[in-house]
């Protein structure tokens, strides 16, 4: 005995075209006897009908084959960022720096006076603590702007909880934001004077991302609705676009 | 006129002219593709070339057992949903989230058809509307489906999903486009 849910669901993939078979038939027979499954494959039709009208669907191309052709061929010659440039994190690219600028440091004798050795060492203690500010600075500011992705996708439409009304399936979310407070417990040691105007930021996200990770995986649409909100009272999607700004400097 | 297969092998072996067939081929049903799925011409175009130069770069790792025309189809959807997504988080960072606003209303009025005649318009903004409230991936098995016109098993190989995936994921589409809609 199939449940009426069931029906419904099949109704609609049979209006959609994508029954066939034995399914087609039983869902075609039920329906010629069931005013409610006759009454949504009308809506569903309807709507179909409206898409079979969209204007889409005849667009032209607006610009001619060979523009195309041109366009992307421009594309392909354009000049690719080094491999370098392009994959690795500016942290890893501070890093490699330093590692340069040790290289080019005027190499010790191999029993250096102690006095010039000390000289070494204190002008080399200031760079490399200003380098460990930037990479600081850097991953609070991809640490932020991953959250802000992530809370876009909060803010978005969701995926529903199959077998439950009203509910939406926010378990990626919460999953991300748990990775996110791992992350964020790794650029704690960016003080608040480094931070600046950032830090009030960083705080606030972290109580959001908070919130998300303490979702279930289905919610009620109107708790997400809450949390939506919360974020647009905070105006917290510009305000990390202006902190992640402000630590990149 | 050498098939689409012998593009792709050619395009593998870094004989860049062999896009120029393929661009013949399939340009238009891209184009309605992306169209379908980012609902402007701009970005549907700029999809498209993305596609195009992803499909050179990919070349070599494109798999003799499956089908061209699949194989392109899912570059451009996934194009498509980067291109869709990149884009609302630069609306959502230029512009924060208004109370109880509906997050992709703007993008709909950012959208294309302002030259259609009255009726299509309306047509067109509602689907508008309607099409971008779905999640990516129940966006992409419609527009497949309904715009595309693929089968079921064609959906499935193109997204590499399952069938009773693609079969679920177009239902939940469907009922929430009759809610929007109907």
């Amino acid at each position: 005995m199939i449940g009426h849910g069931r029906w419904e669901r099949r109704v609609d993939l049979l209006a959609a075209g994508a029954l066939d078979g034995s399914e087609r038939a039983e869902t075609l027979a039920h329906a010629s006897s069931c005013p409610r499954c006759r009454a949504r494959r009308a809506e569903v039709e309807a709507v179909l009908a409206l898409v079979a009208d969209d204007p889409v669907r005849r667009a032209p191309a607006p610009v001619p084959l060979d523009a195309l052709v041109t366009r992307v061929r421009a594309r392909l010659d354009a000049p690719v960022p080094s491999p370098a440039a392009g994959r690795w994190p500016a942290w890893a690219a501070a890093a490699a720096a330093l590692l340069a600028l040790v290289a080019l440091l005027p190499r010790p004798a191999v029993v250096p006076p102690p006095a010039a050795a000390e000289v070494e060492e204190e002008e080399a203690a200031p760079l490399l603590e200003q380098m460990e500010r930037t990479v600081r600075r850097e991953q609070a500011a991809r640490y932020l702007s991953e959250a802000q992705d992530l809370l876009v996708t909060v803010a978005g439409p969701s995926e529903r909880c199959p077998r439950r009304e009203e509910h939406v399936d926010v378990g990626e979310e919460a999953r991300r934001s748990k990775a996110l407070l791992a992350r964020r417990a790794m650029v704690a040691d960016l003080s608040e004077p480094e931070a600046g105007g950032a830090y009030p930021v960083m705080e606030e996200v972290e109580h959001v991302l908070r919130e998300v990770a303490a979702l279930e995986s289905c919610v009620r649409r109107g708790d997400l609705e809450a949390l939506e909100r919360e974020i647009a009272r905070r105006r917290l999607l510009i305000r990390i676009d202006l902190a992640a700004r402000e630590l990149m400097g | 006129m050498e098939s689409d297969r012998e593009c792709l092998d050619a395009l593998a072996r870094g004989e860049r002219e062999a896009l120029v067939p393929l661009m013949e081929r399939h340009y238009q049903r891209l184009f309605r593709v992306a169209l379908a799925y980012v609902r402007t011409e701009e970005e549907a175009l700029e999809v498209v070339q993305d596609a195009f130069v992803k499909a050179w770069r990919g070349a070599a790792r494109w798999d003799p057992a499956g089908e061209p025309a699949h194989w392109l189809t899912r570059i451009a959807v996934n194009c498509a949903i980067d291109r869709y997504r990149r884009q609302r988080r630069r609306r959502a960072r230029e512009e924060p989230l208004p109370e109880h606003a509906d997050h992709d209303a703007r993008w709909v009025s950012a959208g294309g058809g302002a030259d259609l005649p009255l009726r299509e318009r309306e047509v067109r903004e509602r689907l508008d509307r309607a099409l971008l409230d779905l999640p990516a991936r129940q966006r992409a098995v419609f527009v497949l489906r309904h715009y595309d016109e693929r089968s079921l098993d064609e959906i499935a190989r193109v997204l590499g999903l399952r069938l009773g995936t693609v079969k679920s994921t177009l239902h939940r589409a469907v009922t929430r486009l009759r809610e929007a809609l109907a």
